[in-house]
């Protein structure tokens, strides 16, 4: 009997009696219902929820200030925004997964190749990117950004990749500033002579895929015609460039840039040992952000850092870099929203933001942007006004297509370059085998929609 | 669990040889429950009516019933991505799409292909060399292992800890070891006198095959030297003295008592060894990226740079399954050999 009594307090305790919840759940299923059905969420529940995927910038701050702009914007438009970033190397497989489940982000930043790869997967924004252009002075190069005649994708920003060189081991060899890949190559062998070889990349990652294509177009060499499809790399200037390489490679670099990644060149010159480099400013602001020394010196290493445009070659200065895009999935249930948030971040005042925090790290592909005052600040940036007007997509005199992307993917042109620098093929071999490669990678492209 | 067929008095042969004297446990039940009321309900379960009353019939459908939440796990996340692989791999899907069938036109061109037929040599030479280093290291790890008796614990635990470390995570530790200018290989070779110039590890197509084959050595020694170690010592100390009272020298014993005992433990280790090792990705993903030019690709690094990088998915496909077919032989045969094992009675 007393027993009985605890219990029933118990259960009166806990204030859901077993009738009762069974009359809370069906009244709980039935509104679940009415919402299902109308497919609208009660008033006090409705905030839409926009997500967007980036990549892990190398200057963290810029990533801040993306995150600080979804905020403002969320709360002026009612909206969740979730940023989400993940490091460069693994976005590729997130996209292929997102497209092949379609779910995923809203938005989503895409490399060179990706708005030709996922074309039927994108939204149309050629009216945002036309209203965008209009109140910016226009994108610069608009005629790279048509994906099969469309704006698939808003460019975002380019990463340059200028020489960063040692002016005090200029000093030391008694040289100026190269400008011209011979400049580079004399400075080089004199540098390399007192124990600062310069660091070109000749491997499987993206600095050597850039470098390497500013060498070749720098002689007047190409790997494919306009069209996109012609493939030619069979020229008497691909020889010239790579027989420039192998004076190169033997006398002003050391055989370890056959093994490089993407960060090796930056530990090279930050660590002392290189002269040169061409790469982004990230070498420099990370040796200024960590106060880096010069070896058996008190004098830190960024003070002796400098920029200078690519080099030229004998026919052209010409150059490429990292083609950063944003792209809407077309499964996106926020279309609107996407586009809303977009319009927002490409304000002008944002986009000075966005810039100003990256320290210049992100080059605008638009005209007005172009002039923001950070590349006036610090005459280590003067290289960035003029960067732009020599920068092409890395598909060049081609377009932007998933062809041009799988080319780099498969390192063809750094293998072509290493198999002939190495002597383990001739000249001739090695430009025979990566035309190969790279007619068999266009010819896979062939049975797609144009 | 009592098995409910105990108490029947017409008992069959099979119940008699599912456990060891089932006929006292209604004995035993009894005694468990005795005076405390509780003894009923147990004996209730475990009761000779109890299976009868199983709605599905019988244990043989019990049995499929209770397998079928591991099946459709298996099926779900091993079944169902195979046979899409299949699928891709004989079609022409980019990512994203299901493609059309080309029949095996995607493996005909990847022979032609200079980078298939490359990392195709590449995976044969890594596997063969890893696995092979692999087991003359780990037979000798077990057997120094076998050997110790103080801090046997603490250096058995030490000595799986490659095993342990995530790979991605140990293989950026020996990138860092291999850097040309600051890594502590050169370094230390150079400090020792060793050396005057750095070691291209990574550069050098030959040593980076080989820096790969030695960090994939590295990370599965542990592996085969705790399996191996257990197979030896399931081997009774008595063929031993009987060999040693013979006269027997260790090589002796080594080759007729131990190899051929532990030779099914031996197997079954080579045997997933070669699938893992044949399906490695981290190590070469993180240390060369399949370089330089394309010297240390293997399978699954080439299909992740041509199926979700490059989106040619069918390729990608078609690369990561084109030793299956071999694979399947080859696990086919091994499982045959390791079945005639030998006992010593």
């Amino acid at each position: 009997m007393v027993r009985a009594t605890m219990k029933n307090q118990r259960r009166e305790g806990r204030g859901l009696s077993r009738r009762r919840f069974i009359a809370t759940a069906a009244a709980g299923t039935a509104g679940l219902a009415g919402i299902l059905a109308s497919g609208r969420a009660p008033v006090l529940a409705q905030t839409r929820e926009l997500k967007l995927l980036t990549w892990s910038h190398f200057v963290p701050a810029s990533d801040r200030e993306l995150k600080r702009q979804a905020e403002e914007w969320g709360q002026q438009a009612r909206t969740k925004v979730t940023i989400d970033t993940a490091p460069h190397l693994q976005l590729p497989a997130k996209k292929a997964a997102e497209a092949t489940a379609q779910a995923g982000h809203d938005i989503i930043l895409l490399y060179s190749g990706d708005p030709d790869l996922y074309l039927d997967h994108l939204v149309d924004v050629s009216d945002v990117a036309q209203e965008i252009g209009g109140k910016l002075g226009g994108w610069y190069n608009a005629e790279d950004f048509l994906f099969r005649g469309t704006w698939k994708a808003l460019p975002w920003y380019l990463i340059t990749w200028p020489i960063a060189y040692r002016t005090d081991v200029l000093e030391k060899v008694g040289e100026k500033a190269p400008d011209s890949w011979e400049d580079l190559y004399r400075v080089g062998k004199k540098a390399k002579a007192i124990g600062h070889p310069i660091g070109i990349a000749i491997s499987h990652c993206d600095d050597a895929n850039f470098q390497l294509r500013c060498l070749m177009w720098g002689y007047g060499a190409s790997y494919v015609a306009k069209d996109g499809k012609a493939v030619t790399l069979n020229s008497p200037q691909t020889a010239e460039t790579i027989e420039f390489m192998k004076r190169f490679f033997k006398d002003a670099q050391d055989p370890e840039v056959l093994s490089w990644d993407d960060s090796h060149n930056n530990r090279c010159l930050e660590g002392g040992k290189c002269f040169a480099i061409v790469n982004p400013s990230s070498a420099y602001e990370s040796a200024k952000d960590k106060k880096i020394k010069i070896p058996g010196t008190e004098r830190l290493i960024h003070e002796v850092i400098d920029h200078t445009l690519p080099p030229r070659g004998p026919v052209r200065r010409a150059t490429t870099g990292q083609y950063n895009l944003l792209g809407i999935w077309k499964f996106s249930k926020n279309v609107d929203a996407a586009k809303e948030f977009l319009r927002f971040h490409y304000a002008e005042a944002q986009q000075d933001r966005f810039i100003a925090e990256s320290r210049g790290y992100n080059m605008p592909f638009l005209q007005k942007m172009s002039n923001h005052p950070i590349w006036g600040t610090n005459p280590k940036y003067a290289f960035a006004k003029e960067i732009m007007r020599y920068t092409h997509p890395p598909g060049w005199p081609g377009p932007m297509t998933d062809a041009s992307q799988l080319v780099m993917d498969l390192y063809i042109i750094p293998d072509m370059f290493a198999f002939a620098v190495t002597g383990r093929m001739s000249t001739k071999d090695a430009i025979a085998w990566a035309e190969k490669e790279i007619a068999e990678v266009h010819a896979g492209r062939k049975r797609r929609k144009t | 669990m009592p098995d409910g067929s105990g108490g029947r008095p017409n008992e069959s042969a099979a119940g008699d040889a599912a456990g060891p004297s089932p006929r006292p446990l209604p004995c035993g039940v009894g005694e468990v429950g005795g005076g405390h009321g509780v003894g009923g309900r147990v004996v209730g379960l475990a009761g000779p009516t109890r299976i009868a009353r199983i709605p599905w019939g019988s244990e043989r459908l019990a049995g499929y019933a209770f397998i079928a939440p591991a099946a459709a796990i298996i099926v779900g996340l091993v079944g169902y991505p195979f046979a899409l692989a299949l699928w891709f791999s004989v079609s022409d899907a980019w990512v994203g799409e299901f493609g059309r069938f080309v029949g095996l036109a995607n493996y005909r061109r990847l022979l032609q292909n200079s980078i298939f037929r490359q990392t195709l040599q590449n995976s044969i030479v890594f596997t063969a060399s890893s696995v092979a280093l692999k087991t003359v290291l780990g037979l000798a790890l077990a057997l120094l292992l076998y050997r110790i008796h103080g801090f046997r614990r603490l250096i058995r635990g030490a000595v799986l800890m490659p095993f342990v470390i995530p790979t991605a995570l140990s293989t950026l530790g020996w990138w860092w070891l291999f850097q040309p200018t600051y890594g502590v290989l050169n370094w230390t070779l150079k400090r020792l006198g060793m050396i005057t110039t750095d070691i291209p590890w990574l550069a050098d197509p030959y040593l980076a095959m080989l820096s790969v084959v030695i960090v994939n050595t590295w990370r599965g020694l542990p592996f085969y030297a705790m399996t191996i170690l257990a197979g030896l010592m399931a081997i009774p100390r008595e063929y031993y003295e009987a060999a040693e009272a013979d006269g027997a020298g260790a090589w002796y014993r080594f080759r007729h008592i131990t190899l051929p005992l532990i030779k099914p433990v031996l197997g079954i280790v080579v045997l997933f060894s070669t699938i893992l090792t044949l399906a490695d990705f981290n190590i070469v993903f993180v240390l060369t990226k399949g370089g330089p030019m394309n010297m240390t690709h293997l399978f699954s690094t080439l299909s992740f740079q041509l199926g979700t990088a490059g989106g040619k998915i069918s390729d990608g496909a078609a690369v990561s399954l084109f030793l299956f077919p071999v694979l399947v032989a080859v696990v086919t045969l091994q499982l045959r050999i390791i079945r005639r094992q030998t006992a010593y009675e």
